[in-house]
């Protein structure tokens, strides 16, 4: 037998393998789940969590101790926008009940706000905060929020609530879940929300997240959910970063 | 309405705590009754019944009522309803003055209903006025904790605000183990008029021995003044998963330990894992609860002779709030007294509350 034939006919059959690979690969669909988990320090994400504390009484939060901490936090004394509050501009919303609402009347005040937040974006993380603990007409205040803080608070129990919801809720998956539920819910099909996540990965893989946005906004018309689309998914490549 | 408070008010011969029949304001049991031996109307078998008034009949003739009302039931009993014609001739003659029809009962039934009622929405109405008070109590001691803050920030050494507090002064560092115990207290009065927040904010882990062992260090100060020492023995790595509000247990049960036990006196904190959770107990010397006042400790407002005469101030919701918190971790809390002395011509032992705290599973 002629060696140097077996050894050529091996040779090209591996070489073909490999090229097939490799082509297999650049048309397959990356996923979120392959990716190693985000290098990011906690301190470093504590500085880019955005955090915003809404409540008439600024004595009730420790915000600049907090701000001291390392923590980003914003303080209005009622609502200014509501559409930053839906479109997931802040990662964390500290909600009070009362007296929050003096431009948008509404007549439940913070439940309401509450109620809204979650109808236009549910993945938005909302602490129910309150001295209102006794009142069992705000049940539902406490029950619809992602978590509660029942006022009056030391800064230690703000910064365990803080550091127990970004381990908890800042995370690569729970943005591509909260993304995934609102392109299911518009409709959108499954091949064009593997073409996102393929999309998103790349741009964390390349460190260049510049097609990211025009693909998103391809895919979804309503520009309202574009909006929060393309939040959480810059928030997932900046966790990789 | 207390119970003993519907039995003075009613016009018929009833069952007392103390399971024996006593007069009705209108009508008296009969002497027969007061003799009584076989006791059918104490019997278990009749709280088996299910509607609001149920009617049976004694081996002797009697009737007997069992008014079911939403915190006791009211055994009427040593009557003759006009349609029992089990009773005999003679005897129903001799007592004809018991004789009553079951619409005067369900009418008394109704009153009585409506009239717990109205004390209940009315009590409810002023304990929420009291409470909604207190939402401007909580906005004052938002301003106590940024100003002790601000002085623990400015004055305490450390690279973070945690490490500010472990270094702080004595002083410093026994006002903010106040104003966390403070915070607590506020948030065990929402308990009463809102026992739903028992169960808000989910469950996350509870560090049992750090919990413990931090609760018994604000407990310290006020110990040390009646020359008590608070120790927290033991061991456990479980963190199992509750309710915000279960430190609401430790903080009644050692605040309680240190308010009525003797001075000079030692409270022991045992915390020991084992193949289901955690055990905890609570013991402290001190006059013991009575065997009659044991079922009554976790009745809301309910506080026993013995915590009575230690301490004349206290509102008996304590053990009360701790219960509710246990219920809805399905944890029970025991009491048991143990016996040593007596003084004062009070039986003075250990006071033990112990509960099991499931693990996670």
């Amino acid at each position: 037998m002629d060696w140097k034939y077996v050894i050529g006919i091996i040779s090209t059959v591996a070489l073909f393998i490999w090229i097939g690979r490799k082509l297999m690969g650049l048309f397959s669909k990356k996923q979120l789940e392959t990716l190693p988990q985000p290098a990011i320090t906690y301190n470093e994400l504590k500085k880019r969590i955005r955090i915003i504390v809404i409540d008439d009484d600024k004595e009730s939060f420790p915000i600049e101790i907090l701000k001291d901490e390392g923590y980003a936090i914003d303080y209005w004394a009622e609502v200014q926008s509501l559409s930053k509050l839906e479109d997931g501009y802040y990662d964390i919303i500290f909600l009070d009940i009362k007296g929050i609402t003096k431009k948008y009347h509404t007549p439940n005040e913070g439940i309401d706000i509450l109620k809204h937040i979650k109808k236009e974006n549910p993945s938005q993380i909302v602490v129910a905060f309150s001295g209102h603990s006794f009142d069992l007409s705000k049940s539902e205040f406490w029950k619809i929020a992602d978590d509660t803080l029942a006022k009056p608070v030391t800064a230690i129990d703000c910064k365990e609530k803080i550091d127990e919801l970004i381990k908890k809720f800042i995370t690569p998956h729970y943005f591509w879940l909260a993304i995934n539920n609102i392109l299911q819910q518009h409709g959108v099909k499954e091949k064009q929300i593997r073409r996102i996540e393929h999309q998103l990965v790349k741009a964390i893989e390349s460190k260049n997240d510049s097609n990211l946005k025009p693909v998103i906004e391809s895919v979804i018309d309503d520009v309202n959910m574009t909006t929060r689309v393309i939040n959480m998914a810059f928030k997932i490549v900046g966790l990789f970063k | 309405m207390p119970f003993d408070a519907i039995l003075a008010i009613c016009p018929f011969p009833t069952i007392n705590k103390e399971r024996k029949i006593t007069n009705g304001f209108l009508i008296g049991a009969p002497r027969y009754c007061k003799k009584c031996r076989e006791g059918d109307c104490k019997k278990d078998t009749l709280q088996q019944a299910n509607q609001a008034i149920t009617h049976s009949v004694c081996s002797n003739g009697f009737s007997i009522f069992l008014l079911r009302f939403d915190a006791y039931d009211v055994l009427i009993a040593g009557v003759i309803s006009d349609n029992n014609h089990h009773i005999r001739g003679e005897r129903r003659q001799a007592y004809r003055k018991n004789i009553i029809s079951p619409a005067i009962i369900q009418s008394w039934y109704d009153a009585v209903s409506q009239l717990n009622e109205f004390i209940s929405s009315g009590i409810s109405k002023t304990v929420r006025d009291s409470i909604a008070e207190l939402h401007d109590v909580k906005r004052t001691t938002s301003v106590v904790n940024r100003n002790a803050e601000s002085v623990i920030k400015e004055y305490s050494a450390g690279s973070s605000f945690g490490d500010k507090v472990e270094n702080a002064s004595p002083p410093l560092k026994a006002l903010y183990k106040s104003i966390t115990l403070l915070n607590s207290r506020l948030d065990m009065m929402s308990i009463i008029t809102n026992p739903g927040y028992v169960t808000d904010g989910g469950l996350r882990n509870f560090p049992v021995m750090k919990i413990f062992y931090m609760i018994a260090k604000i407990f310290e100060e006020e110990a040390a003044q009646k020359q008590i020492r608070i120790s927290v023995e033991g061991q456990s790595k479980n963190t199992p998963k509750l309710y915000k509000t279960f430190d609401a247990i430790p903080i009644v049960l050692i605040d309680n330990a240190v308010k009525y036990s003797l001075p000079n006196q030692e409270i022991t904190v045992l915390i020991e894992d084992n193949n289901r959770g955690v055990n905890a107990s609570i013991s402290s010397f001190g006059p013991l609860v009575s065997k009659e006042e044991i079922s009554r400790i976790f009745e809301k407002e309910y506080r026993t002779e013995s915590a009575i005469q230690a301490e004349s101030k206290g509102s008996g919701l304590g053990l009360h709030i701790a219960k509710i918190v246990a219920d809805a971790h399905a944890v029970k809390i025991e009491y048991r007294a143990e016996f040593k002395t007596t003084m004062n011509k009070q039986k003075v032992g250990n006071n033990i509350f112990a509960f099991e705290i499931p693990g996670n599973s």
